[in-house]
């Protein structure tokens, strides 16, 4: 199953196959910082302080002399924790919320006009006051990024329920006595699986520009521990005089989250062959379902 | 319509009650006693029992809910504790910085996004195409104020075309003011040019399928005419509504890239509030900032449907 997903990437997606391969080596490489063979990311060496790259540090060395590419790397360590805790939390809360808006009516108006509501702030700014309240710190930045995320989850979620509570295999569990928790859990959410997994690729990538900005106005992780954002919160004063302390920490990111959101992008449209057929089919057909739910592979309903 | 505007300002109703709500709880979800929080530890006893009665925090929550809805609709946003003036004053003078950088942005957004979006649709699968694509994600996946500090380096220090850091008053000169503000808005327009851009792509193609294209192309018309009279008049409907979403945007990202550049506009004013635990402009601002996007949103709304006669106004 898994191998056959990789095989359709390879051939219809090379360039988000590409992607997932560099998201691989990125987090192999965070997860095994500390055994790689790189200078501690905390080594001081004032001696070599705002060195250039060179064979030694082929990113070059920040204030302190400290190894740039080893702090890059073990930076991915808490900014793809940060984002992926993100991703749960946001994925959980929304999935839930979406499939209770969707299924229980009376539950929906409530729940949505929340969302809505949280929907209307824009999400950085919802995030930094949230940060600013709690005090700053990755426990109280991971639930701020996933609060602002997570309503659109939910709403795709709900999009998905709707659709699927009127189709005939949700019926007819229904009329065999099925208990809710088993037809929303069984029946809906796993049908409803593919559009989320995409939109929490999309999370993920989100949560990492979102830590990026509140580590970068001191609103994340503190120093000393290293995170993509932190680092240029520290370097944007070298801009000038050590443009490569700016340049990888933001490099990382971008790499990370195109790799990403190219992912992304490539599961939605094989999950969605009608998306990927290009947008003319929906145009000529106007009752053609939104996006995501119908002919995706695996989950059948019984 | 006048039933279409009754109904979309009537379903405003519950946003704003949400979005008021959440801001209000704010200055609750601070641990611990709030009065005590900003004052900092050296503050007397009496000191932090005044700020909370001036707060307001003293209070049954609900009253206080009520009372903060009902000073808020009189449009009073409360009082800064560290500027010693009224948040929306503060507001006001922090305003003029933000509003042009942002309305510069979109302007610089709109001005590469629909042209290029319009050319992607039409050569669509082509290498363009393919590159627009990667543009676009590229748009969206680089952190604006990462985008700032490389602006900096390119175009302030090693061609030193613009200021490095700070911001002119228009008073003192057009040139001098867009000069302060270039670097920003480019930062920040290169994301919602992608998001512009890729919405005018979608929006243009679908357009493209349409009959009457069919038929404009049929009659002998050039792909010019096609495009300019029948293809990207309608595709533009779409494409605005993105741009209520994409000012909001713009707003919310002026708060970071605001700080790289040190412009003294909102985003700047949260920051330092931050610093100074000073709520009441955080509050102030979020809120200020929420309630412009649901305008925006609803001035949207009304136009689209003012433009595009097949709405209907149920």
């Amino acid at each position: 199953m898994v191998e056959a997903l990789l095989r359709l990437l390879v051939r219809r997606r090379p360039l988000a196959a590409a992607s997932l391969g560099v998201l691989v080596v990125i987090a192999l490489s965070a997860l095994l910082a500390p055994w790689l063979p790189l200078p501690a990311p905390d080594r001081i060496d004032m001696a070599s302080r705002l060195a250039p790259p060179s064979a030694a540090h082929p990113f070059g060395t920040d204030n302190f002399g400290r190894d740039i590419l080893s702090r890059v790397v073990a930076s991915g360590r808490v900014s793809l924790a940060i984002g992926l805790a993100v991703m749960a939390l946001s994925t959980l809360a929304g999935a839930a919320a979406g499939l209770i808006a969707g299924y229980y009516r009376r539950a929906d108006a409530v729940l949505m006009r929340v969302l809505d509501g949280l929907m209307a702030f824009p999400a950085i700014l919802l995030a930094i006051a949230l940060v600013a309240a709690l005090g700053a710190s990755a426990r109280n930045e991971i639930v701020a990024i996933a609060l602002v995320f997570f309503p659109r989850t939910a709403r795709i979620v709900r999009a998905s329920t709707l659709q699927l509570k009127e189709r005939a295999f949700v019926e007819a569990a229904v009329a065999l006595g099925g208990w809710d928790g088993r037809i929303l859990g069984r029946h809906i959410l796993l049908n409803a699986l593919p559009p989320l997994i995409v939109q929490s690729t999309f999370v993920f990538a989100e949560a990492i520009l979102a830590d990026a900005a509140l580590s970068f106005l001191g609103l994340g992780v503190r120093p000393p521990t290293p995170t993509w954002g932190n680092m240029l919160d520290d370097a944007h004063i070298y801009v000038a005089t050590a443009p490569w302390f700016v340049v990888f920490p933001g490099i990382a990111i971008v790499v990370t989250v195109l790799c990403l959101n190219l992912l992304g992008d490539a599961v939605r449209d094989l999950a969605d062959p009608h998306a990927a057929a290009g947008r003319r089919a929906r145009a000529r057909r106007p009752a053609a379902a939104p996006a995501g739910v119908q002919g995706v592979p695996g989950a059948a309903p019984e | 319509m006048a039933r279409y505007v009754a109904g979309r300002l009537a379903a405003l109703v519950p946003v704003v009650l949400v979005v008021g709500v959440t801001v209000f709880l704010l200055i609750h979800l601070i641990p611990g006693d709030p009065a005590q929080v900003i004052l900092g530890p050296d503050a007397s006893a009496a000191q932090v029992a005044q700020l909370r009665h001036a707060l307001g925090l003293d209070r049954p929550i609900y009253v206080q809910l009520v009372l903060w809805f009902e000073r808020v609709l009189r449009g009073d946003l409360g009082n800064s504790i560290f500027l010693r003036r009224p948040v929306a004053q503060a507001i006001g003078e922090h305003l003029g910085p933000t509003a042009g950088l942002t309305a510069l942005a979109e302007a610089l957004a709109l001005a590469v996004a629909i042209p290029s979006g319009v050319l992607a649709a039409w050569k669509q699968h082509s290498r363009f195409d393919q590159a627009f694509m990667l543009f676009v994600l590229l748009g969206v996946s680089i952190p604006s104020f990462w985008t700032g500090l490389n602006l900096i380096a390119a175009f302030a220090v090693s061609i030193r075309l613009f200021p490095v850091a700070g911001y002119v008053s228009p008073a003192r000169g057009i040139g001098p003011w867009l000069g302060s503000l270039a670097l920003p808005a480019v930062a920040l327009a290169f994301t919602q040019a992608g998001l512009i851009a890729r919405m005018a792509r979608d929006s243009t193609i679908d357009v493209l399928a349409e009959d009457y294209v069919r038929t404009a192309r049929s009659k002998g018309l050039d792909e010019a005419a096609v495009l300019a009279r029948h293809a990207v008049r309608n595709a533009l409907i779409p494409t605005l509504t993105v741009v209520g979403t994409s000012l909001a945007n713009l707003l919310s990202g002026a708060v970071v890239v605001e700080t790289v550049f040190v412009l003294p506009g909102i985003g700047n004013l949260v920051v330092q509030s931050i610093s100074r635990r000073d709520y009441p402009v955080i509050e102030g601002v979020v809120l200020f900032v929420a309630l412009v996007y649901v305008v925006l949103n609803l001035l949207v709304d009304l136009l689209y449907a003012a433009l595009d006669p097949r709405i209907q106004y149920g």
